[in-house]
């Protein structure tokens, strides 16, 4: 067990875990922020999908000690109310069907688009890696468009 | 199928008077998704009827019998009611009904098998008529106490947007006013639903904004795997390597050591570690020394298991008739112009986004559950055997499902989180890793179908005879054991029901028997089994030297309501105006009530495929949501595309090989092209959209491919074929 300090949301946070402890765990489990989800834990379907220093990660396979002093955002962190333009953008095209791997969705579409405010298609599709069972990838990518303000 | 997903059950009753009966229970109220409604109760409110409350602010409190995994029932299963009661949609609140062997919770049992799950895409169809004559006897109760109230006859008066009005004296009153005189009122006999015409929240082209996004996209929705209970601790589970393994001796000293951990708990076939956080009892899981006894199966590999589907194909044994018509075996023998080809379908696993999870709380007379399950009346009837109590005994929370797919029927998961929480007498929540997900899944098996037919002088089959082979998929779920040597009706979907006129058919069917649990997955067995109908049919035409959505067209002959589906596709889609380089296939497919086609256009580049649009056109009869009807198609066709192109499970050493998303590869983002969905409501009767949208979306493809490169691929999925998609990496 080892003591961790690290930014959450805006909001100082401290941890007491084993170090090896993913920070999904961290977050889900110790901290009761269930938003970030688990999928695979093994960095491959990005259900799991945080910002640590503004950088989206899996946070399934990324363990606290690497989160000491960083600040971290997770879906709950993303806006105050859910009305970010992302989300937004999310609830006009109907994105989610079952939901799971949303706010993961949503977390590397925001990455996404603060490293490219206007991406085209081939970066969408070379970027938003996560995995979705339900199959919403064409909505994903109209919704992302839209929030990019290039929405067709 | 009448007889499936459902096991032994009491007697049905009287519908009418089951609402009075659930009306009870709603006022009592219940922990959970009730407390809401039994709170303002206190206040004023009143149950109209088991589906129906409404609270002193004048919210209609609507009850949704049906597990929610994305398919948007809460919203349309909803909707339905509301719009019969003539409620103010903007005021409705929609709450997950008890499990149905809960007290007074028996009017939320399917009305069509009188047994509480959701799946095989019956949700609307079986509940529609049901729904409508619950919302329509509420109105009528509100309608009656309104008329008590204004002194003026019933007749004079309609509710609309949450109110009663009389307009010859220009008064309205709302129906918070008049609820608790509603709810004494007589439950009405029979009912009158509304027309459609006076549909006014779902149907006529209505697009409804799903109620569940919001939260959704807010990390607010609460599954099963974010529920927190006082005092809960957490338990990870290592579950034998081997499919059918049991322990046959633990070293547990290591683990138990651990920090945090609680108890390490036998189960059958898997240990448990309970430990007060989950990743304590994941580190403390790894620490375990288990000697496994190999299942009955014992070490086999997948050429045994693909062995055993040759050997069952050529011979005699087990063979059962599925369908017959006319004489397809003679004509077949006398026929001078024979055409046969061979499918396979791949074992296939369930993986749902979420993992399995459940929590279990045991209380000295039964239990409490909160878990995504379709299941819940399964989940009461696993919990009583487990904890030797009655079924109403347990309480089930049903939360949203991270997907279902078929996998959460069952109640495996949630039996190991009851005896874990047992042992440690505190509320446990249970949840797999991925690999003990599709370790513990029970698969989709592999389908291997054999096609012959006669083609006439013209061209066309004047005999058509399937034979297939595959285990059950309906036995886990079914009321009654299926024998080996009998028929399980799901697994012969789409061959004894495809929709073309030959005058001469046949289906035989043949139980294998395999030591790997089966069961039903998205599509049953409509979509291997369409994957060799329609690539057959492509073939037939091909031979034949016709375009195959011509060959189609004449096959349909005789079913115009199919046949309008086919022609709408083809249409919507272009079929033969492609443009250079790019080629087209085409499927149609009747199942789950409705009728959907499907076509595929594809272009070749540089040896890989590329996919450029999908076009899907279905028919079910009618639209209650257009939004959702498309979402529900748009996700069939990834679906589709997962099966097609990636998915599959092959066994070594009598365990899979495939346990995570590395190996066990579906669709992702750059697989979906352009989807074009549209439908039509020719058909009578209301059916499902939640299962149809994958069907055809393999044979489509396989013809478009066919089309582009002339090769015929009889074998998912398709990486396991050397065809690759332009995205690439991709292996099997």
């Amino acid at each position: 067990m080892a003591k961790f300090n690290f930014t959450l949301n805006g909001a100082p946070a401290e941890v007491d875990v084993d170090p090896s402890t993913p920070l999904l765990w961290v977050l889900r489990d110790h901290l009761g922020l269930t938003g970030t989800k688990f999928g695979c834990g093994a960095a491959l379907c990005g259900a799991c999908t945080v910002h640590v220093n503004g950088g989206a990660v899996r946070s399934c396979a990324y363990t606290i000690d690497s989160v000491q002093g960083a600040t971290v955002t997770t879906i709950e962190g993303l806006s105050k109310d859910g009305a970010s333009r992302i989300q937004q953008a999310w609830i006009e095209h109907q994105v989610p069907q079952c939901g799971y791997c949303q706010p993961g969705m949503i977390m590397a579409a925001a990455a996404l688009l603060a490293a490219k405010p206007k991406p085209s298609l081939a970066d969408i599709e070379a970027s938003i890696t996560n995995i979705c069972r339900c199959g919403t990838y064409a909505r994903i990518k109209q919704a992302i468009f839209a929030a990019a303000g290039t929405g067709r | 199928m009448d007889a499936v997903l459902s096991p032994p059950r009491p007697s049905r009753r009287n519908v009418l008077k089951s609402l009075a009966a659930g009306a009870t229970v709603l006022v009592a109220g219940r922990a959970g998704t009730l407390e809401l409604l039994a709170q303002d109760a206190a206040a004023g409110g009143a149950a109209i009827n088991a589906y129906i409350a409404i609270a002193s602010d004048g919210h209609v409190i609507l009850q949704c019998a049906q597990s929610e995994m994305g398919q948007g029932i809460s919203t349309t299963f909803a909707a339905i009611l509301a719009d019969e009661i003539e409620a103010d949609w903007s005021k409705c609140t929609t709450v997950f009904s008890p499990a149905a062997f809960s007290p007074g919770a028996e009017p939320f049992r399917n009305p069509r098998i009188n047994w509480q799950f959701t799946g095989n895409s019956e949700s609307i169809s079986s509940f529609h008529p049901f729904l409508r004559k619950m919302g329509a006897a509420a109105r009528e109760m509100l309608i009656a106490a309104a008329a008590d109230r204004l002194g003026v006859p019933a007749a004079e008066l309609v509710a609309r947007s949450g109110t009663v009005r009389h307009a010859s004296s220009n008064r309205e009153i709302g129906f918070d006013e008049i609820a608790a005189a509603a709810a004494a009122k007589p439950v009405p006999s029979a009912p009158q639903v509304k027309p459609e015409s006076e549909w006014r929240i779902v149907g006529h082209g209505r697009a409804l904004p799903r109620t569940d996004i919001p939260a959704k996209v807010a990390g607010a929705a609460v599954f099963g795997i974010d529920i927190k209970v006082p005092g809960m601790v957490h338990a990870a589970v290592l579950s034998a390597p081997m499919i059918g393994g049991q322990i046959a001796a633990v070293d547990d000293a290591a683990a138990a050591a651990m920090a945090g951990v609680l108890k390490v708990v036998r189960l059958d076939g898997a240990v448990a570690v309970v430990a007060e956080h989950y990743w304590q009892a994941r580190l403390a899981l790894a620490k375990l020394k288990v000697d496994w006894q190999p299942g009955s199966g014992g070490a086999f590999d997948h050429a045994a298991i693909e062995a055993m589907y040759g050997k069952a194909m050529d011979g005699d044994a087990g063979w059962a008739e599925a369908e017959k018509q006319g004489d397809a075996v003679g004509v077949l023998a006398a026929s001078k112009r024979v055409i046969e080809a061979q499918y396979q379908s791949p074992w296939t696993a369930h993986a749902p986004m979420e993992p399995m999870n459940a929590t279990v709380e045991v209380t000295g007379e039964g239990a409490s559950v909160w878990a995504p399950v379709q299941g819940p009346q399964m989940v009461q009837i696993v919990l009583a055997q487990v904890l030797n109590v009655a079924p109403a005994k347990i309480t089930v929370n049903r939360t949203y499902l991270g997907g279902g797919f078929g996998r959460r029927l069952l109640a495996d998961f949630v039996a190991q989180a009851a005896i874990c929480a047992k042992a440690v007498g505190a509320p446990v929540k249970l949840i797999w890793s991925r690999e003990e997900d599709i370790r513990q899944d029970w698969y989709r098996p592999a389908f291997l179908q054999h096609l012959r037919a006669a083609l006439g002088p013209d061209g066309y089959p004047v005999a058509f005879h399937a034979k297939l082979v595959a285990p059950t998929i309906l036995s886990p779920v079914s009321p009654e054991p299926i024998k080996p040597g009998t028929v399980d009706g799901l697994a012969v979907e789409g061959l004894i029901d495809h929709p073309y006129s030959v005058p001469n058919r046949r289906t035989d069917y043949n139980m294998l028997q395999v030591p790997i649990p089966t069961m039903v997955l998205r599509t049953t067995g409509h979509g291997p089994n369409n994957f060799a109908t329609e690539s057959f049919t492509d073939e037939l035409a091909h031979v034949a030297g016709r375009d195959p959505y011509q060959y189609r067209r004449h096959l349909l002959r005789d079913d115009p309501t199919t046949l309008a589906v086919l022609d709408r596709a083809a249409a919507l889609a272009g079929w033969g105006k492609a443009p250079s380089g790019h080629f087209q296939g085409i499927a149609i497919v009747n199942g789950f009530g409705s009728c959907l086609c499907q076509v595929v256009e594809l272009s070749m580049v540089g040896g890989a495929v590329k996919l450029h649009k999908i076009t899907s056109v279905a028919d079910p009869g009618r639209v209650l949501d257009r939004t959702n009807a498309i979402s529900m198609i748009e996700g069939g066709v990834v679906w589709g595309l997962s099966v097609t192109l990636y998915s599959a499970i092959a066994f070594e050493h009598g365990r899979p090989r495939e346990t995570n998303f590395d190996r066990y590869r579906v669709a992702t983002l750059p697989d979906a092209p352009e989807l074009v969905t549209d439908f039509l409501e020719n058909r009578k009767t209301i059916g499902g959209l939640g299962e149809i949208g994958p069907v055809c979306v393999p044979a489509a493809l396989c013809n478009a491919l066919f089309a582009a490169t002339g090769k015929r691929y009889r074998r998912l999925p398709l990486a396991r074929e050397g065809v690759f998609t332009v995205y690439g990496k991709i292996y099997g």
